[in-house]
């Protein structure tokens, strides 16, 4: 047990760069196909959020070499193909309360959504996808920063 | 402060050891449930590891309320002492070992059958953003020294102790240890894109321990209902017990004689024969003189009345 601990952490160390990977490889496709499939909540992307949404869309653009190619649609509809690997991110808004909130992962937010309601708008990847997911949090960050 | 007047001399100082080590295991385990808390994050696998964090407490919890009633003199309502609480606290123990093997393979074999990948995310440190599995992994590696340095301390005090709750106790810090182990194995696994690592390797370990505490629960049902007393950790019988019946025996063949576990402590019942003789608790004892003090009690059931 002591030689498999010692390996792991020997293992961990050679690998801070290399970690996490994504087990469906979301970031690394985009990168070689250069291409980003985002898919957009109907009632999301608009009002306040929609100058958000378009910046943390460039960053990430700019961080991969890949252009974003836009699909609107119902969120039920475009989350279930974010779930299947059909889609890389949506932006929009999910409650917290919602099922899906633990289907897949809900980022940093990027701005409020429109009144009455004023929901999140945030990135939405899909779970596990972690290579991806750290890099969408870093460039929502940075797009968070830049706006303020 | 109850004295130690009522514990036998030679394990006198074992058992004031045993509470010390039990007092740092519960001020340890503490501090490794908030260090986990504050990196849990979205992974199941160390939400499992912090409830099993939290069912450690179980064991030298019940360890030290035990070890503070068999220190209690027998009182007008309780004839007998408190010995028995001893054999209380251990079912308890054990039912707390076997929960955390239960919980950890229910939770494993859902992520498997779910197929469920787990996110885990972004830290801001230091104005760095780090990955918070290296974090997790760091609170992983603080939450397995503990239980490793003291489930091998506790072992040699519960043999000599004849201690079942100390033993489980170090059976539930050998499953914290191995579990945190699995839990960094399935930390990296998910780093590496292996979504299945940890589910897997926690299985695998669940199972060990799924088997020692449906092991201890049937050795603490067995003193519970007066069984035979049974070997420390063991579903066979006592050597000790079993050479006792066979020296009684020798001098009462014509009786039959029985013995029950109280905690520690063995006491024997030769039925169907008058004592005939005084006799000698340490004398009696066929192990070794340093362990005499677990044959409690010796009575005698009149052949009309057994």
């Amino acid at each position: 047990m002591k030689r498999l601990l010692l390996g792991c952490l020997g293992l961990s160390l050679a690998g801070c760069d290399s970690l996490p990977r994504d087990p469906d490889h979301t970031l690394e496709r985009v990168r070689s196909e250069k291409l980003i499939r985002v898919g957009v909540i109907a009632d999301g992307g608009e009002g306040p959020g929609l100058g958000a949404a378009s910046a943390f869309l460039g960053r990430v653009a700019r961080a991969t070499g890949a252009r974003p190619a836009l699909r609107r649609g119902a969120s039920e509809a475009l989350l279930l193909d974010l779930e299947a690997g059909k889609l890389d991110l949506v932006l929009g808004t999910v409650s917290p309360d919602s099922p899906w909130a633990a289907e897949v992962a809900i980022l940093h937010p990027l701005a409020e959504s429109a009144a009455p309601q004023h929901l999140l708008v945030s990135p939405i990847a899909r779970n596990g996808e972690n290579r991806w997911i750290m890099l969408l949090e870093r460039e929502a960050d940075s797009a968070a920063a830049g706006e303020a | 402060m109850s004295s130690f007047a009522t514990v036998p001399a030679p394990i006198r100082k074992d058992m004031k050891r045993a509470i010390r080590l039990e007092w740092w295991n519960i001020g340890l385990t503490l501090s490794i449930i908030l260090v986990m808390g504050l990196v849990l994050g979205n992974s199941q696998t160390m939400k499992t590891a912090w409830i099993e964090d939290t069912l450690g407490l179980v064991p030298p919890a019940v360890f030290l309320l035990s070890a503070h009633f068999e220190r209690k003199r027998p009182t007008r309502d309780y004839r007998f002492g408190f010995h028995r609480v001893h054999s209380l606290s251990f079912l308890i123990a054990a039912v707390a070992l076997a929960t955390v093997g239960a919980s950890l393979l229910w939770d494993s074999a859902t992520t498997l059958v779910r197929r469920e990948h787990a996110t885990v995310g972004t830290i801001h440190l230091f104005g760095h953003g780090f990955w918070l599995g290296w974090l997790m992994i760091a609170a992983q590696v603080y939450s397995i020294v503990p239980p490793l340095v003291i489930g091998r301390l506790e072992l040699p005090l519960a043999t000599r102790m004849q201690d079942e709750v100390l033993f489980t106790d170090a059976k539930m810090n050998k499953a914290n240890w191995q579990t945190g182990a699995a839990g960094i194995a399935g930390i990296i696994g998910l780093g590496l894109g292996w979504w299945w690592a940890d589910a897997a390797a926690a299985a695998f370990i669940s199972v060990g321990i799924i088997s020692d505490g449906w092991k201890a629960m049937r050795i603490a049902i067995a003193e519970l209902i007066d069984g035979t007393p049974r070997e420390l950790g063991s579903t066979r019988p006592d050597p000790e017990a079993k050479r006792l019946v066979g020296k009684l025996q020798k001098q009462y063949p014509d009786a039959e004689i029985r013995l029950r576990e109280t905690g520690r402590y063995i006491h024997a019942e030769v039925c169907g024969v008058e004592p005939d003789r005084r006799q000698d608790l340490e004398a009696l004892w066929p192990g070794e003189p340093e362990r005499s003090w677990r044959l409690a009690q010796l009575s005698f059931v009149p052949p009309d009345q057994s």
